[in-house]
């Protein structure tokens, strides 16, 4: 037997198990990576069903605070009417009342003054009367 | 002379107790609850020689009625109870103004101020007057008017 066979043997085995474990390392490396893909994937499009529900939600909270506001406008505008017409409604009252007051006012006055008038005029005739009396 | 006075005034308080003193003090007053009468009374002869005058006034009310005001007409003495609508009227048109409330003695001095300060001023209308003598003695009783009066 020549010398060198056996380390041909062994050398062709060691090739064939070298390269058959780089068979089994290469396959086990694209089945991993493949197997990291698919979660990615599986990630990405779960990612993106919750984007998509979380985009549905917004939208749908946008959808109720623009009811809100719109809601909102027309209590305001409603709370405004309102204010405007206790404003109208209290300047009328004051414009009421301040018209009675002056009314009084001037018939207050004008009973004084009538009153003075009247006085003087029984001052006068409890005069004339006390002179009569003096003379009869 | 007895002066005549126009009233115009919504409230019926109001004309009647001012009626009633103006009255007392010997003016010959007239008096209305509507801007439109008080327009068509300063028109008729003899015409007032002053005209109280009520802002707030259903339909004309007394703004509309300083708009319609012309040169010869007598001077105006604003009452109004309002401050808005006193800060919106034209003052060149007013004689003087009396703030509501105001009491007998407050009117009756006014009055009488207004009265004896336009002898010297107003229009004399069956007087002949030149278009020039006119307006001079216009602008002369309007530049009374303001200085005698004012809000």
């Amino acid at each position: 037997m020549q010398e060198w066979l056996p380390q041909l043997v062994t050398a062709i085995l060691t090739a064939l198990t070298t390269g058959g474990g780089l068979a089994v390392w290469f396959n086990y490396r694209m089945s991993r990576l493949n197997a990291i893909h698919r979660q990615d994937l599986a990630r990405t499009r779960q990612t993106r069903l919750d984007r998509a529900d979380e985009i549905d939600v917004l939208h749908k909270d946008i959808e109720d605070l623009r009811t809100d506001r719109d809601d909102l406008k027309k209590e305001l505008a409603e709370v405004r009417r309102e204010f405007a017409a206790a404003g109208e409604k209290a300047n009328q009252v004051v414009s009421d009342l301040k018209d009675k007051l002056t009314a009084s006012l001037i018939e207050q006055g004008r009973l004084r003054e009538r009153e003075q008038h009247l006085e003087k005029r029984v001052h006068d005739l409890e005069a004339e009367l006390a002179k009569l009396r003096g003379e009869q | 002379m007895t002066h005549r006075i126009l009233i115009a005034d919504d409230s019926p308080d109001v004309l009647a107790s001012m009626g009633r003193i103006l009255r007392e003090a010997d003016y010959q007053v007239t008096s209305t609850n509507s801007g439109m009468d008080a327009l068509c009374l300063l028109r008729s002869k003899p015409s007032p020689d002053l005209l109280i005058l009520d802002l707030v006034m259903p339909g004309l009310d007394g703004k509309a009625v300083l708009e319609e005001l012309g040169p010869s007409s007598p001077p105006v003495l604003v009452i109004s109870g309002n401050d808005e609508e006193t800060k919106a009227i034209d003052r060149s048109k007013i004689a003087g103004f009396l703030a509501k409330p105001f009491d007998d003695g407050q009117l009756k001095r006014k009055v009488a101020a207004l009265l004896s300060s336009m002898k010297d001023t107003t229009l004399d209308e069956s007087f002949p007057m030149t278009d020039e003598q006119r307006a001079k003695a216009i602008e002369r009783r309007d530049r009374g008017k303001k200085v005698n009066g004012g809000v």
